[in-house]
Order: C-alpha cells, then structure tokens, then sequence
C-alpha cells in the first residue's frame, strides 16, 4: 500500500512539473578593463579610492534604462569580471578630468579592453619631500608644481598620509588641505607641510599629494603613491 | 483514504456556487464613505492626517525605511537615538556616530505619497460633505495645508517630485505613471497650495495644534525661504546626470531666488504686523532669568501662547515619545539603561557669544596662548588655564547655552552633574578618558570625578556617558522619571514658534536687500534682548545665522540650515568633532579643560549628492533618479 502511494505521488508531481521549464537569466559572461589614460601623456590618471572618478554606463535594450557605476581604482585602471555582453553607452564621469563624449561600446563574451583618452585637469609634478625645521617642530616638507590644462582656479591643494597605498582625500591617517583659490602658474612651486610627530617610527608610510580644479564635481587630480623610505628619510 | 475523497468533494462542491463570495464589505473597517457621513468621523480621519503629517518632532529620527525597516516619522519604538541633531555640528551621539553616513536615512517616498494618497481622498469627499459650506472651507484650506507640508518635506528630500492631486485609476496608466515636475515648479506648487491655505483656513490664534491662516502663513515663511536658498546657493555644489538636464534638480535662477525671499518677506511680515504674537518674556532683568524663561518654554509650550505658534502635542504614555529616555543623564536615569546620548560638541559651545563682546562667536580658551584651533589633546607644555569651578570657564556666555546644554559640574534634578575627564596626579602624570586615582591630604581623588561609574556621567566611553564633555537640557523636564517604556515623554514639540519666522525674514532681508532692513534689525535685537544681551548689533548676515543656530539649537533646524544653503560638504569635508574635557590637576587643586577629538567618532565627509536623497522604486515608477543612486 505504501510503495502505492509514494507511486501516485510521484506520478503527481511528475504530471504537475511536467510543463515547467528552468527559466532563468544566463549570467554575467563578460569581463571589462582598461584604464582611463591622459590622451597627452599616455599615463593613467591617478585616482581617488572613496568617492573619485566613476565610469558611468548604461545596458542597452532596457525600457526603463538604468544607469550604473564602475569605480575606477587608484591607479587609474578599472577591471569588472561581472558583466554582461551586451551593447552599452559609457561616460566616465564626475572626475578629474575633462569629460569627454560617450561611447558606445559592445562587450562580447569573454575578454573586454578598453581605455578612455582624456584631458585631465591637472597634474602634479617634480614633487620632492625633505625634513624641514621650524619653531622647534619638525616637518615633512612637500615641494611641487602644478601643471594646469584648464583655465579654471585651483580651489585647493592638499597632502594625505597613510600606511596604505590607497590614501587619498578621504582615506588617510593625516592630511592638510589648503585652499589656493587662483590660477597657479606651471613653473610655481606650491608648498605643503605635516607634522613629523604624526607619524610612528618603524612604520611604512604613503603619500600623496593633489590639487582640487575648482569645477562643478570636480576630484582632486593626484600624483602616483611615493612610498616614504626610512632610510632616506630619517622618522622621529 | 475515502474520506478524503469526500471531503473533497464536500468542499469543491460547496464552493462552487460562490461567486460574489469575495464582493462584500469587510465589516472590520468602515468604507470612506461611511467615514467621512458623520463629522465624527471626518474629525477622526482629520485626526489620523495630522498624525501622519511630516512634522519634524521628537518622533522623526534619520534611520529611514530602507535602512531599519521603519518609517522616518512617528517612530515610537528603540530609535537607537538617532535623532538629527547628531547628524549636525551640534551633537555627536555617544553610542553611534556613523548613521549620517548612509544616503538613505530620512527616507520618506512611499510613506509621503500614502500620505498624500489620504489627503487626495480628502479633497475627494469634501463637495459631497453634509456640513454648511464655512465648515467645507475650513477642511479645504486645512487639505491644502497637508498638500504644502507633504510636498515641501517631499522638495527637501528629493527636489522636484511628482505632483499627484487625484487618486489614481488602476486601469488608467495615465494617472499612476505621473513624471516628476521641475524642482521649480514643485516649489511654487508649495507656495501656490498655501496660498491656497491661507485663503479658507480660519484665523483663529487659539488653535495653535491645528492648522489655521497664521500657522500656514509661518510655515510659508520657512517654505520661501528654503526654496530661495536652494536656488541662491545650488552653484556651491553642482550635480549632473539626467534629473539636473531636465531640472528636475537644480535649475533655478539668481530672480527666482529673489522672487522666493519676497515671499518669505511678505509672509513673515504679514504674520508679524497681525499683532497676535510675540516672544515669550522679552525683558529678563538678567541672564539667569533669561536662561530660565527659555528653558521653560521648551519644557512645557504651554506657558508661551504669545510665542508658539504651532504645536504637536503629546498626552499618553506609549503614544509619546523618547526624547529624555535618551538625554537624560548617567545620575539622573534612575534604572532606566539608556540616557546620556546626545553630546553636544564643543564647536557649538564656542558659538555663543559673550556678553562683554556681542556679536561674535567666543570660543571657550583653555591655555595662555589662546589657540583654540589646537586639538592634539592635553600637551603638557603649554600652559593651560585654571579654574576653581569648571563653570567658571562658560561664566560670560549668551544665557540660552546653559538653558540648552548641561555643562560640567552644572546641576540638574537638584543633583551635581559631574562630568570629569581625567586628573593630573601630583607627580604630573596625566589619566585622562581612563580610570585612576590619587589620594591627597586624605582625600582621594578620581579621574572621572567620582568613586563609582553611576556617579559620575562623563567619559567613561560607554553609551551613557557623555564623551564631549557636555549633555542636552533642552526640552528636559525635571519632573520626568524614566520608567521602562519607550515613547513615555509626553512633553509637547514647538513645531513652529514666532522667533523662527523672526529669523527667517532678517535671513530674507539680509540675503536680498529687500524688505525693511531696520525693522529686522530690531526683530534681531528683540531676540538678543530676550537672552539678556543689552548692546544692540548690525544685522549682517553673519549676525543672523549665528543667532540662528543658537537660538533654535537642538529644533531639528540645523539640519535643514546646512541643506538649504549648501553649507554640509563644507562643514563636513574630513571633518573631525571635538571635545572639551575637563581634567582636575592635583598639583594647583584647579581644574584645566583641554580640547581634543571626541573619542571614537569618525572623520565625516558629506558626499555632495546626498544634498538629494535617492528616490524610491524607481525601476518600477519609472521616474528619474537623482544624480549618483
């Protein structure tokens, strides 16, 4: 009587799942990277990890299209293993360089790369870094020039510290920020300072060193991580 | 097995014949038209309206629905504390400081268009009431007030919104799929609905808990002047993307600034030549006085008819709210677990002027050399002032701060409340935020000022602790004892009083160079005099916005201030809020304050978009979203 029942059931679910077939969306199949590059130079543009420059894109084929958003990484790369083949439009956005016009790209499955050609609002040059000494205290001292590719004001200047490579405008152990408000000529040498005292002896330190364009949405415009070396650089 | 079967068949059988079965009434609710049949029941729905209503009270907290499930507004329940004014540079929240952080807090869509949703079948069944037509206009100026509340809430959170004045037809696509009007023209859509307002409602002054000509023309004041700031100052932080295109964000001019702050002159004008109010107590024969007037007036509104000009009132326990179970002090708590939260940070102390030098901010010095930009934290080469009273220290400021703040060693509910962060032993060590001690003479001296841990209510880094070095008196009441049962203050909330519109038109004044530039430099002094400053200053508009955040601090205010004028991405630009702790130094016997961070609190940066908050649903109400969700 048992074996009967556990039949009629199974007949039942078989009868009942009959019709059912597995409806799903394939998954993400694509990968895109590249980097956003300064059409001048040819290097990546240096970024801010929290809160910098974005790529802008939006999956075509949608009837409410939603924009998304890629963070490009410090560096100035950008990698998403997880996308979708398909035909996209893509702005990188909101970031420290001119924005340039959208492209249309189209991922196919597998490997995708791609690199933006921009005009970045500025870039930081002959940085040098010594101790100098003043009432008593100690300082990093950071001299720098900037070189300027818009007509616009620097709003302002700044210097950030962290044991991570990372370290930005928002990511720091100690920063100075200064503002400037004027434009600054490429031969200018631009000072900034931070107390020795804030840093801890026998440890790694990164910094960097950014200026501000003062442009609806601008980021700061950063110079590569310089990895401060003890040896050379003689820590309190 | 049979069974089975004929049960089956009982039941197929049996509802076979069912066919209306799903049409009839339920006879748990009443259907509207039953409802709105009887004024008793129009009173009720009226009543359910200005309790959904977005007024900005003890019971609106940050964490919105997304983020804790809850509704932003009339949250009676364990809000965490999270009130807003820690979301300011007026408190830190000694338990959790990271709420500002997420984008989505004060979420408001879909609780604001259910609201609205109600306020729409109001206006539905009002020409079909059976009440006389003075009665009709009355509940139709009183629909149209909801309308402006909802969508002036609405504009401040998410710029421009549909405009949705009809109830929707689920089989008409057209009136569900509503697009979202400019920022501009949900702005004038405010205006125009109070407007609208001020016309039928009745201009009874006595009614001060509902709506009437008066309470609409003060908040029309606040209104105009939002959106005027709005559009002055959306150049200090610019957005782009598909909603500022289409304005739906933005997108206002430097004359529709001046058209705005017109409109909040001839408001507040108007609501001031009426003549009916006035401020509570405008001549105190001293700061004490002063002090003691103001707080009172916050204790119970009651006492300040001539100054209140809009209230909500609370009368049940449970259907109160929780304001004091969160600010009530380590010692004064009783059993109750929590208290201590809101700590007012020491930026909004040095604010308050002095009296010997008025119109200027007075930071509280600590050492001989004056820095008070100094935040390294007790530096035992500098040469730091001492004070037999720590009181000693805020002797000369603006009344209101002690009205507002319970500063250190300050009494309240009869008791000392000591709030002591640390001692210099006689050996010239420093304990300071730890525990320690040291007997001299005998006497044994603690550097938290006190034996035990319910003793004291300062920096012992727990929840109930105060970790600024100061705690709220606003709107505390010595009368209340906590009892274990949230939502159990029943103090009432000024939602709109007569200095608020006061300030908003010198605000007005001052930004446009219309209106009369005398009058509302009397209307600044009058506010002054009533803290018990007697020099009369300029109206600047520094003056008026510093007056401002020390006369309406802690009045949920200073959120919106720093909103409307673009000011949050620059106060909160890797901002650090500090401290001032006072520490007993057993060498001279005096005490010494030393200023520094608050410890454990974040650096906070306030992203420029969330100047607009994300907008609900979007995938499925088709709308734009605001910029960088």
């Amino acid at each position: 009587m048992r074996a009967l029942n556990i039949l009629y059931i199974a007949a039942g679910f078989l009868l009942i799942f009959s019709s059912c077939e597995l409806l799903n969306y394939d998954g993400p199949d694509a990968q895109f990277h590249g980097a956003i590059v300064d059409e001048e130079t040819g290097d990546t543009i240096p970024q801010d990890i929290i809160d910098g420059s974005v790529i802008d894109f939006i999956e075509q084929g949608f009837k409410v299209p939603a924009t998304q958003v890629l963070i490009i990484k410090v560096d100035g790369t950008f990698r998403d293993n997880l996308m979708f083949s398909a035909d996209y439009k893509m702005l990188p956005a909101r970031g420290n360089f001119i924005t340039p016009d959208t492209v249309n790209i189209t991922l196919a499955p597998g490997d995708n790369t791609y690199d933006f050609q921009v005009r970045p609002y500025s870039r930081i040059k002959d940085v040098q870094l010594e101790i100098a000494e003043q009432g008593g205290d100690n300082y990093l001292l950071a001299k720098f020039k900037i070189d300027q590719l818009t007509d616009d004001p620097v709003k302002s200047i700044m210097l950030a510290v962290d044991k991570n490579p990372n370290v930005g405008r928002r990511f720091n152990e100690a920063f100075f920020e200064r503002p400037v408000g004027s434009v600054v000529g490429p031969e200018e040498e631009q000072l900034l300072w931070i107390l020795l005292s804030r840093f801890t002896e026998g440890d790694e330190y990164y910094i960097r060193i950014g200026a501000l364009i003062d442009i609806p949405e601008a980021k700061y415009n950063w110079n590569n991580a310089i990895k401060l070396d003890p040896n050379t650089l003689p820590l309190p | 097995m049979k069974i089975f079967y004929i049960l089956f068949l009982i039941v197929f059988v049996g509802l076979s014949g069912c066919d209306d079965y799903f049409e009839i009434e339920p006879t748990n609710k009443i259907s509207a038209d039953a409802l709105f049949a009887s004024e008793e029941g129009v009173e009720a729905y009226m009543a359910n309206l200005y309790y959904q209503a977005p007024i900005e009270d003890f019971n609106w907290h940050s964490w919105g629905l997304v983020s804790w499930g809850v509704s932003t507004f009339n949250f009676r329940e364990n809000n965490a504390g999270s009130f807003p004014i820690i979301m300011t540079d007026e408190a830190v929240n000694s338990e959790y400081d990271n709420i500002a952080l997420d984008p989505w807090s004060f979420f408001w869509w879909d609780d604001g268009y259910r609201f609205n949703k109600d306020i729409n079948l109001l206006f539905d069944a009002i020409p079909g009431l059976s009440l006389d037509q003075e009665e009709k206009n009355k509940l139709y100026g009183e629909a149209s007030f909801f309308r402006a509340y909802t969508y002036f809430e609405l504009a401040k959170l998410y710029g421009g919104v549909p405009i949705i004045t009809e109830v929707g037809d689920p089989n008409d696509e057209s009136t569900l799929y509503i697009p979202r009007s400019t920022e501009k023209e949900t702005w004038d859509f405010v205006l125009a609905s109070l407007d609208t307002a001020i016309v039928y409602l009745g201009d009874d002054i006595a009614v001060n808990r509902r709506a009437s000509k008066w309470v609409a023309l003060a908040l029309k004041s606040r209104v105009a002047l939002h959106a005027a700031s709005v559009a002055k100052y959306w150049s200090r932080a610019p957005l782009s993307g598909e909603a500022v295109n289409n304005e739906l964000v933005g997108g206002m001019t430097e004359e529709d600034a001046q058209r705005y702050y017109e409109e909040c002159i001839s408001a507040s004008e108007q609501l001031i030549n009426s003549g009916l109010y006035s401020l509570y107590c405008p001549y105190p024969a001293n700061p004490d006085e002063a002090a003691e007037n103001y707080r009172q007036m916050f204790k119970d509104p009651a006492l300040a008819p001539e100054e209140v000009i809009f209230i909500r009132g609370y009368t049940l326990q449970e259907h109160g709210h929780a304001f004091q179970l969160w600010a009530e002090t380590n010692q004064t708590k009783e059993s109750w677990p929590f208290g201590g939260r809101f700590n007012p940070i020491i930026e909004l102390v040095d604010a308050y002027e002095t009296y010997s030098d008025p119109g200027h901010s007075a930071p509280v010095i600590t050492t001989a050399d004056g820095d008070y930009y100094n935040y390294n934290g007790y530096d035992p080469s500098r040469n730091y002032l001492e004070f037999d009273n720590p009181l000693d220290i805020f002797a000369d400021k603006d009344a209101r701060l002690k009205a507002s703040l319970i500063l250190p060693m300050s009494e309240w509910k009869g008791q000392q409340i000591i709030i002591q962060g640390g001692i210099i032993k006689t050996d010239g060590s420093l304990i300071i935020e730890g525990a320690g001690q040291e007997t001299v003479d005998g006497n044994t001296y603690y550097s938290f000022g006190a034996a035990t841990e319910n003793l004291h209510s300062g920096f012992l880094h727990a929840a109930t602790h105060t970790r600024s070095g100061f705690l709220v008196r606003k709107f505390l009441s010595e009368d209340f004892h906590p009892k274990a049962i949230w939502a159990s203050c029943t103090s009432d909330w000024i939602e709109i009083r007569y200095a608020e519109v006061l300030l908003n038109y010198m605000e007005a004044v001052a930004e446009s160079g219309q209106g009369d530039i005398v009058e509302a430099a009397n209307y600044l002094n009058a506010i002054r005099r009533r803290a018990g400053h007697t020099t009369d200053i300029a109206l600047t508009l520094e003056n008026v916005l510093r007056e401002r955040r020390v006369e309406l601090v802690f009045e949920n205010k200073r959120y919106w201030d720093l909103i409307r004028r673009r000011e949050h991405h620059t106060e909160f630009n890797n901002r650090d809020r500090h401290a001032l702790v006072p520490v007993f130094d057993l060498r001279a016997m005096k005490y010494i304050f030393v200023r520094q961070k608050v410890t454990g609190s974040s650096t906070w940066t306030f992203p420029e978009h969330n100047y607009y908050k994300p907008i609900g649903g979007n995938t499925v109400n088709r709308l734009i979203q605001n910029p960088q969700y």
